[in-house]
């Protein structure tokens, strides 16, 4: 019976590895568009109005039409922005954010309290009784709330490369500036 | 009484000489926008990108500005760009703003009003850029 158990338990694990090599999730995202290949790209990998936005490894944004597209790795979690959620991209954040993380703060005090009720039953052998529905609020108030969280930066970085598409920089303050730059002061 | 008096010369001096600094000298520390003539504007956040226009305010005018996309060289990383779509842009630009009672009721004790004033601000922000923009 043993034998019988450690048999399907490799079996297991060799379909596992199997289908594993023979997906492309061991590889770091990459693209393959006109039969060049874009290999460890930077997340977010989306596609609007049919041009697929990638970030290299060097930090350059690209793009390409959808239709030169050949493949797009597994690993990229690729996203497709449709007419409506391309007005999401402008909109504030700091109320869903706030919101957010009290959210994760709340979860987390759900879980921390849970495991203390669960520290107290387990000593008592009269009250045995454990429900772990505080774990459960626990991790449905965490989880989309981690996720809105993850979806806001995705959308600010989104943002960021279609701007950088445009040929626009972001300009950090250690940037050396232009001597002939100067303040609006002058212009009015 | 002498340390205060000492203290507020000391204060007025230093706001004296604060304000008689050329502008030209000074590095943008907040948002701002910067064109392909090397020209910065510091700005209010948000600064909208529309189609091919971008939309800004300036800091200290309060004059809401719109330039063509092809002569802005890039921003300050603080700046707060949104892209936008023409219907969005012309929804926000033509709503009234509203939740100011209600972001006035959540300040106290939850803290959560003081976000909701960031979005109204920004969002009219926003509406005035619609609103008001003078092409430049």
């Amino acid at each position: 019976m043993n034998r019988y158990k450690l048999l399907l338990t490799i079996l297991f694990f060799s379909i596992i590895q199997t289908s594993f090599a023979q997906s492309d999730w061991k590889f770091k995202p990459y693209v393959v568009v006109s039969d060049t290949m874009y290999e460890n790209l930077q997340l977010p990998v989306f596609i609007m109005d049919s041009v697929l936005y990638i970030r290299t490894q060097d930090g350059v944004v690209r793009t390409f039409p959808t239709h030169k597209v050949d493949y797009i790795s597994k690993r990229c979690f690729y996203d497709r922005i449709t007419p409506l959620e391309k007005n999401r991209l402008s909109r504030s954040i700091a109320t869903g954010s706030y919101l957010s993380v009290i959210g994760i703060a709340g979860g987390i005090t759900a879980i921390y309290n849970n495991y203390i009720n669960y520290k107290y039953y387990a000593k008592n052998f009269i009250l045995q009784y454990y429900s772990p529905g505080g774990i459960i609020f626990g991790a449905a108030m965490i989880v989309p709330s981690t996720i809105a969280i993850y979806n806001y930066i995705q959308r600010k970085r989104q943002t960021k490369m279609i701007l950088e598409a445009k040929g626009l920089r972001f300009i950090s303050k250690e940037t050396p500036q232009p001597e002939a730059a100067a303040s609006s002061a002058p212009e009015y | 009484m002498m340390k205060k008096i000492l203290f507020f010369l000391f204060l007025a001096m230093s706001y004296a000489s604060h304000s008689q600094e050329l502008n030209a000298d000074k590095t943008p520390r907040g948002p701002f926008v910067q064109l392909k003539n090397g020209m910065q504007y510091e700005v209010l956040r948000p600064v909208v990108i529309c189609e091919k226009t971008c939309y800004y305010t300036d800091r200290y005018s309060k004059n809401c500005y719109s330039v063509p996309l092809d002569s802005v060289d890039g921003f300050g990383t603080r700046s707060d760009v949104r892209y936008m779509t023409k219907q969005e842009f012309k929804r926000i630009g033509r709503k009234p703003v509203k939740g100011y009672f209600f972001g006035a009721l959540m300040i106290y004790p939850t803290g959560l009003g003081i976000f909701i004033f960031s979005d109204i601000t920004k969002r009219r922000h926003i509406r005035n850029l619609y609103r008001y923009s003078i092409h430049r």
